[in-house]
C-alpha cells in the first residue's frame, strides 16, 4: 500500500510541479484517499463509504475542472472514480465494468476516425510510417492510405481505420487491455504491456498521459502491488516522470 | 435492485452509449470532434478563432484591456468546443459597447477551419453577428 502510494504521490505530485495553482492540489489529495480506497476494494468492498465519497469528490473536482473540454483522459480517469465510487459493493459488477473501458476507448475511437478521419501527427504508428519509408510500405501492404506530408485523411476501410485508433489513447487502453483482460495475469505481462505503454507515449512525448493510463490499469488490477518485479517498474517510470517534470519547470535555469 | 446499483448500471450504459451522443452534437450543433468526452481526439484536425468588429474595422485584441481579453478569449475557447451551444456571444458584445461607448456597432465572426480528410487543404466557415447600440 505504501509503494502505491509513492506511485500516486508521483503521478500527480508532477501535476502539482505543473500546476499554477493550489486547485491542483484538492485532486492530489482526494486520489490519495482514493488510492486507499482502492487497497480496501480488494479487502472488503463495504467498508469503504469515506474512500467512496472521496472518489466521488476527485470525479467533482475533475469534472469542474474540465468543464466543457472533457478530454480523452481526463473522461477516462472520471468514470473509473464514478464506477469505483458506486461500485464498491459486492454485488455490483466493478470488474467488469473496469475492464470494458479499454475496449469502449478502442471502438468508439476507430468509429470517430472512420467519421471525421485521422490526425496523423497524433497518431503515433502513422506518423512514424511518414518519418520511415520502409513502414509506409509496409502499411500501403495492408491497404492504408499514407498521405505524402502531415495532416488528416479519411480511413479508405474498416481496418485502417482500427489502426487509426492506435492514438496515444488507444495505444495506453490497448496496453491496459492486454494487462487487464486475459483471465491469468502474470508478471511478465504485466511488466510487458507496461513496458508497450510506457514506451510508446515516451517516444510519442505523452509522459503525462502514460502514467495516468498506468495509474488507471493500476487501480484496475490493485494486486499487482504486491509484485516486486511490477513494482520496479512503476517506480521507474515514476521516477524518469518526476525528473522529467522538475527538468520542465527549472531546468531552463540551470 | 438499489438505487446505488440503478446509478452505477446508469453510468456504464452512459459511458457506452454517450460517444454517439456526441457525434450527433459535433453534427447538429457544430461541437468539436475531439471533446466532450468521447474519444474523438487525433481524428481530424480544426482550428476556431473568433473575431471582433466595432464599425466595421477589426478589433486588436492585444490592445484590449485585460477584462476584455479574458471574456474574449473566454468565449473563443467555449465556442471552439462547443459550437452553436457555447453562450456569452452576448456578454461580450455587451462589454465591448460598455469598454468603447463612441462604437455604434459591434460584430463578432466566428471562424472555423476544419482540414478536409480527402484534399487535405482547409476549408473556413464563417458565422457572424451584430449588435447595434
Amino acid at each position: 500500500m505504501g509503494w502505491f502510494l509513492v506511485h500516486v504521490a508521483a503521478r500527480y505530485g508532477t501535476e502539482l510541479i505543473w500546476g499554477e495553482s493550489w486547485v491542483d492540489a484538492i485532486p492530489f489529495l482526494g486520489f490519495l484517499l482514493l488510492a486507499g480506497r482502492w487497497w480496501t476494494v480488494s479487502a472488503d468492498r463495504s467498508r469503504t463509504p469515506l474512500l467512496a465519497a472521496a472518489a466521488l469528490f476527485k470525479a467533482a473536482v475533475l469534472g469542474w475542472r474540465e468543464f466543457p473540454t472533457f478530454s480523452n483522459h481526463s473522461s477516462l480517469e472520471m468514470l473509473v472514480l464514478l464506477l469505483g465510487a458506486l461500485g464498491a459493493a459486492e454485488d455490483l459488477p466493478l470488474d467488469a465494468a473496469l475492464k470494458s473501458l479499454p475496449g469502449l476507448a478502442l471502438v468508439w475511437s476507430a468509429v470517430q476516425k472512420v467519421a471525421y478521419g485521422v490526425w496523423i501527427r497524433g497518431t503515433f504508428p502513422l506518423w512514424l510510417s511518414v518519418q520511415r519509408p520502409a513502414l509506409a510500405s509496409a502499411f500501403h501492404l495492408l491497404g492504408v492510405p499514407i498521405p505524402p506530408s502531415h495532416g488528416p485523411f479519411v480511413a479508405a476501410s474498416v481496418w485502417p481505420a482500427f489502426l487509426g485508433t492506435t492514438a496515444l489513447v488507444a495505444e495506453a487502453a490497448a496496453g491496459a487491455a492486454v494487462l487487464v483482460l486475459p483471465a491469468q495475469r502474470t508478471a511478465s505481462a504485466a511488466i510487458g504491456a507496461l513496458v508497450v505503454l510506457l514506451g510508446l507515449e515516451l517516444v510519442a512525448g505523452e509522459w503525462q498521459f502514460g502514467l495516468l493510463m498506468a495509474g488507471l490499469l493500476v487501480l484496475a488490477v490493485g494486486d499487482l502491488w504486491e509484485n516486486r518485479r511490477t513494482l520496479v517498474a512503476f517506480l521507474a517510470g515514476d521516477a524518469m516522470l518526476v525528473l522529467w517534470a522538475a527538468f520542465s519547470r527549472w531546468g531552463a535555469h540551470l | 435492485m438499489s438505487a446505488r446499483a440503478i446509478l452505477f448500471r446508469t453510468v456504464w450504459v452512459l459511458a457506452v452509449v454517450w460517444p454517439g451522443v456526441q457525434m450527433a452534437l459535433v453534427h447538429w450543433a457544430g461541437v468539436h470532434p475531439w471533446r466532450l468526452g468521447a474519444y474523438g481526439m487525433y481524428s481530424t484536425f480544426q482550428r476556431d478563432r473568433v473575431e471582433v468588429f466595432l464599425d466595421g474595422g477589426i478589433l486588436n485584441r492585444r490592445a484590449e484591456s485585460a477584462e476584455v481579453t479574458a471574456a474574449w478569449t473566454r468565449y473563443e475557447e467555449t465556442r471552439r468546443t462547443l459550437g452553436h451551444l457555447a453562450s456569452g456571444e452576448d456578454a461580450l458584445a455587451r462589454l465591448l459597447f460598455r469598454t468603447h461607448p463612441e462604437v455604434k456597432e459591434v460584430r463578432i465572426e466566428s471562424v472555423r477551419e476544419r482540414l478536409d480528410g480527402t484534399t487535405g487543404t482547409f476549408a473556413e466557415s464563417r458565422e457572424a453577428r451584430s449588435w447595434r447600440r
